[in-house]
C-alpha cells in the first residue's frame, strides 16, 4: 500500500482564480505597507530623537511590502484554484501553507458573496459556501463579480435540489 | 452597480424598520443620567463643561449616521426558494439560505427595542454554537409584527407548536443546579437554549430559568427502563490526585492567607516574605525542604480529592428508550452542584478518548462524546460539557465508549491504529532541537544580567532541556496514529494529552488538507475531517503520509475526495 501510496495526490482545481485578482492583491498589500510605512515617516519626521530609528523602520516596511507586494500575489494566483463537480465543491489555497478543501454538495448550507473595498474598485467577488463546520466555510478568493454571482446561483439551486439538512 | 441596483428593486425586497435608527437613543442615556445625577448631587450642572455633550453627541451622531447607511444598504426577500439578505456598503454581503435549511429563526428584543416595538431575527441553519457566524442571518432590526410574520412564513412547524415549546432543535440539555450556594455556578450555568419568543411581559434574558426546569422535567419522564451504561466507582478516586492540579492547588492556602490578610487591612510585604523565604530555605537543612514538598503534595492531593468528590459525586451514566428513532444519553452528577447532561442518540457522532500524561502513568482516562450541537466547554478538573466518564480505568472507558457508540468493540482501542512515517518523528525531533537551541540562547542571555556563568547556565539549561524536548518529541510521535475501523475514522495524537478521537464516517461533512513547505518535502500532510460536532469543527489525522492519508480519506467518505486524486491504483472506480 505505501509503495502504491507514494504516486497518489491531490490533482489541483480545474479553474484559476479571474487575474484581475493579482492586481487586486497586489494593491492591496501595497495599500496596507504604504501606510504603514508612511505612518512610521511621519513619526521620523516629527519625534525628536529617534528619528533615525523610525526612518530605518519605515525603509525596512517599504522594503517588505514591496517584496511582499511583488511575489505573494503572484505566488498565490499559482495556488489558488477551484472547481464544482456534480456533488462537491473543492478549492485550494495559501502560498507557504497549502490548503485543499472539499465540502460536499449534499451538506452545503449557505452560498454567499463577500466585496471588501478592494474587490469592489476591481469588480471581483469572493465567494464563501459554509457548511455546518465550525471551521469555517471555504472560500474562492478573487472571482469576477458578474461570474460569481451566477456561481452563487448555480451553485445555490443545486444545494436546493440536493435532499439532507446538512449537517 | 447598476445591474445589481435594478435587480435590487425587483421583485419583493424589503426594508428594515427604519425605527432601528432610534433603538441608538440609549446611547444618549448614560451621559444624561449622569448629567442629571451631578445635577441632583451638586444642585447645579456646571454648564462651562461641555467635554460630556460634545462626546456622547458625537457617538451618536456617529452611530446614528452608521445605522442610517446600514438601514439604507440592508434589504432582504423571502422567495419561495430562499432567504435572500444583502447588506454593506464597503464591504457588501449578499448571503442566500435554501428556506429549508433555515432551522432556526429566533426573535430577540431588548428592553429598547421593545420601547420601539421592534425586534431582531436570527436565521440560523442549526448549527447553533458557532465560532463565527456565517451561517447566521440577523435583521437588526424589524417590528415585531413583521417579525412574528417572517418567523411563521419560515417555520410553520414551529409556529404551530409555539404555544407548548416542544424544541426539536435543542438537541443538548445540560444543566446545574446549585444545592448549596457554591462559587460559581454561574460560570457554567450558562448553556445553548435556543431563545424563544417571549411574551412581552418577560425578562429579556431568561436562560437562567430555562435551564433550572428542564432537568427537572427531563426526570419526570424518565420513569420507565433506563438502562444504566456506567456508574461511579469509588476506587477512581484514587485518579484525582493524577493532575498537574495537585502542584496548584497546595499552594492555594497560602495565596487564601494572603487575600484574606489584604481584606483585613494587614500589610504584606510580598517582596520581603519572598526574600525571607528564599534566605529561610538556603539556610534551612535539606530535609526541611523536602517536608516542605511533601505538605505542599499532600495538601494538593486531598484538595483535588476533595475537587474528584464534589464533581462526581453519585455519578451516573445511562440510556433512555426514547421515542422510536433514538435514545438518549443521560449523565448526572455532582454533590455540592449537581449537573445534568442529556443528548439525543442521533446527535452522536462518535467518542473521545483523553490521557494526558499524569492519568497515562496510572492507567487511567477520561471519556468524551462527540455530538453535534453539543457546546464544548474546557475540560478542568470537574469535566467539561459532554464528559461520559470522570478519569476511570482506561479499560472501563473503551468498555463504556463501545457501549455508548452502540458496537461490540471500542473503536478507539489502540491496537489497530497505523503508525505514522518516520519523517513525522524527525519533524518532531527537529522542533525538540529548536526549541534546545532556544532555552540555551536564553539561558546565555540571563546570565549576563544575573551575575551568573554563562558556560555554567547554559549546561544546566541543556541538561534539563534537551532530553526532557527529545522525550516529549518521541512521545508526541508514538502518540501518532490513524485507521479506519468499520464506521469510524480513528485518529490519535498528542503528547502531554493524548487524545484519541473516534469519528463516525458519515458525520464527515468535508476535507481540509493542509501542508507546511516542510511536509511538503517530506511527504506528509494534515488531513482534517470536517464535522458539524466539536468547537474546531474539525478532527485532524496529523502528519500522515501523503498518500496514504489521502488514500485513507478517500475511502472513508466514498465519492467524495476519491474525485480529486490522482494516480491511486484502484480507487479511481468509486466516482
Amino acid at each position: 500500500m505505501t509503495q502504491q501510496a507514494e504516486a497518489v495526490r491531490l490533482r489541483p482545481p480545474q479553474n484559476a482564480v479571474h487575474p484581475r485578482a493579482i492586481t487586486m492583491w497586489t494593491t492591496r498589500s501595497a495599500v496596507a505597507y504604504g501606510l504603514v510605512a508612511l505612518v512610521l515617516a511621519g513619526l521620523a519626521a516629527f519625534v525628536d530623537g529617534a528619528g533615525t530609528l523610525f526612518a530605518v523602520l519605515a525603509f525596512l516596511t517599504a522594503l517588505a511590502g514591496a517584496c511582499y507586494a511583488v511575489v505573494v500575489p503572484r505566488w498565490r494566483y499559482r495556488v489558488h484554484r477551484w472547481e464544482v463537480t456534480d456533488d462537491a465543491v473543492y478549492t485550494s489555497s495559501g502560498w507557504l501553507w497549502h490548503q485543499y478543501r472539499v465540502a460536499p454538495m449534499s451538506r452545503i448550507q449557505t452560498v454567499d458573496t463577500m466585496r471588501g473595498p478592494f474587490y469592489q474598485l476591481f469588480k471581483l467577488s469572493a465567494v464563501t459556501v459554509t457548511t455546518a463546520s465550525a471551521m469555517g466555510p471555504l472560500r474562492i478568493d478573487g472571482l469576477d463579480e458578474e461570474f460569481a454571482r451566477d456561481l452563487v446561483d448555480r451553485l445555490n439551486r443545486v444545494t436546493q435540489a440536493t435532499p439532507g439538512d446538512a449537517t | 452597480m447598476t445591474v445589481e441596483d435594478m435587480r435590487v428593486q425587483s421583485v419583493g425586497w424589503r426594508r428594515l424598520d427604519p425605527r432601528m435608527c432610534l433603538v441608538n437613543l440609549r446611547w444618549l442615556l448614560p451621559p444624561m443620567g449622569i448629567i442629571a445625577l451631578t445635577a441632583l448631587a451638586s444642585g447645579g450642572v456646571n454648564w462651562e463643561d461641555h467635554k460630556l455633550q460634545i462626546v456622547s453627541a458625537l457617538l451618536f451622531v456617529y452611530l446614528t449616521c452608521s445605522e442610517m447607511v446600514r438601514w439604507r444598504t440592508t434589504r432582504y426577500r423571502v422567495t419561495d426558494e430562499q432567504v435572500e439578505v444583502h447588506s454593506g456598503l464597503l464591504w457588501r454581503r449578499h448571503v442566500a439560505i435554501p428556506r429549508d435549511r433555515v432551522r432556526t429563526v429566533d426573535m430577540t428584543s431588548g428592553p429598547v427595542h421593545r420601547v420601539f416595538g421592534l425586534s431582531i431575527v436570527t436565521m440560523g441553519t442549526g448549527q447553533a454554537l458557532r465560532t463565527d457566524r456565517r451561517d447566521q442571518v440577523k435583521l437588526d432590526a424589524v417590528a415585531a409584527a413583521e417579525a412574528a410574520t417572517l418567523r411563521a412564513e419560515l417555520l410553520p412547524r414551529a409556529h404551530a407548536a409555539a404555544a407548548a415549546p416542544v424544541e426539536p432543535e435543542q438537541p443538548v440539555v445540560e444543566s446545574e443546579q446549585p444545592n448549596v450556594e457554591s462559587e460559581q455556578p454561574a460560570v457554567e450555568s450558562e448553556q445553548p437554549v435556543v431563545e424563544r419568543e417571549k411574551p412581552a411581559a418577560g425578562p429579556a434574558d431568561s436562560r437562567t430559568s430555562a435551564s433550572a426546569d428542564t432537568p427537572k422535567q427531563a426526570a419526570a419522564a424518565v420513569a420507565p427502563a433506563a438502562e444504566e451504561i456506567a456508574r461511579l466507582h469509588p476506587a477512581w478516586v484514587r485518579y484525582a490526585p493524577l493532575s498537574p492540579l495537585v502542584f496548584v492547588i497546595g499552594l492555594a492556602p497560602l495565596t487564601q492567607a494572603y487575600n484574606l490578610a489584604e481584606r483585613l487591612g494587614i500589610p504584606v510585604d510580598i517582596e520581603g516574605a519572598v526574600l525571607g523565604v528564599i534566605e529561610f530555605l538556603g539556610s534551612a537543612p535539606a530535609w526541611l525542604f523536602a517536608v516542605f514538598l511533601l505538605m505542599m503534595l499532600v495538601a494538593g492531593a486531598i484538595g483535588t480529592v476533595l475537587l474528584f468528590t464534589e464533581s462526581w459525586w453519585r455519578f451516573r451514566l445511562e440510556r433512555e428508550p426514547g421515542s422510536a428513532s433514538s435514545g438518549t444519553l443521560r449523565v448526572s452528577r455532582g454533590l455540592l452542584t449537581t449537573r445534568s447532561f442529556t443528548l439525543e442518540e442521533r446527535r452522536l457522532r462518535g467518542a473521545e478518548l483523553i490521557e494526558p500524561f499524569m492519568l497515562r502513568w496510572g492507567r487511567a482516562a477520561r471519556l468524551k462524546a462527540i455530538a453535534s450541537g453539543l457546546r464544548q466547554t474546557l475540560d478542568g478538573p470537574r469535566g467539561g460539557s459532554g464528559a461520559l466518564l470522570p478519569p476511570a480505568p482506561r479499560q472501563m472507558a473503551h468498555v463504556t465508549a463501545a457501549s455508548v457508540l452502540g458496537e461490540t468493540e471500542s473503536p478507539l482501542s489502540p491496537t489497530r491504529l497505523r503508525a505514522h512515517p518516520r519523517a513525522a518523528l524527525r519533524r518532531r525531533l527537529f522542533r525538540a532541537a529548536m526549541a534546545s537551541v532556544a532555552a540555551i540562547a536564553a539561558a546565555a542571555g540571563l546570565a549576563g544580567p544575573a551575575g551568573w556563568s554563562t558556560g555554567w547556565s547554559m549546561a544546566a539549561a541543556a541538561v534539563v532541556v534537551v532530553p526532557l524536548s527529545l522525550l516529549l518529541a518521541a512521545d508526541s510521535y508514538r502518540s501518532l496514529g490513524h485507521t479506519l475501523f468499520g464506521a469510524y475514522l480513528v485518529t490519535r495524537s498528542g503528547a502531554l494529552r493524548r487524545r484519541t478521537v473516534a469519528l463516525q464516517r458519515t458525520g464527515i461533512i468535508g476535507w481540509t488538507i493542509t501542508r507546511s513547505p516542510f511536509q511538503r518535502r517530506s511527504g506528509l500532510a494534515n488531513i482534517a475531517a470536517t464535522t458539524a460536532a466539536g468547537t474546531l469543527g474539525a478532527y485532524t489525522v496529523r502528519d500522515v503520509g501523503y498518500g496514504d492519508g489521502l488514500m485513507m480519506a478517500g475511502e472513508a467518505v466514498p465519492g467524495l475526495l476519491a474525485q480529486f486524486i490522482e494516480g491511486a491504483p484502484s480507487k479511481g472506480t468509486e466516482t
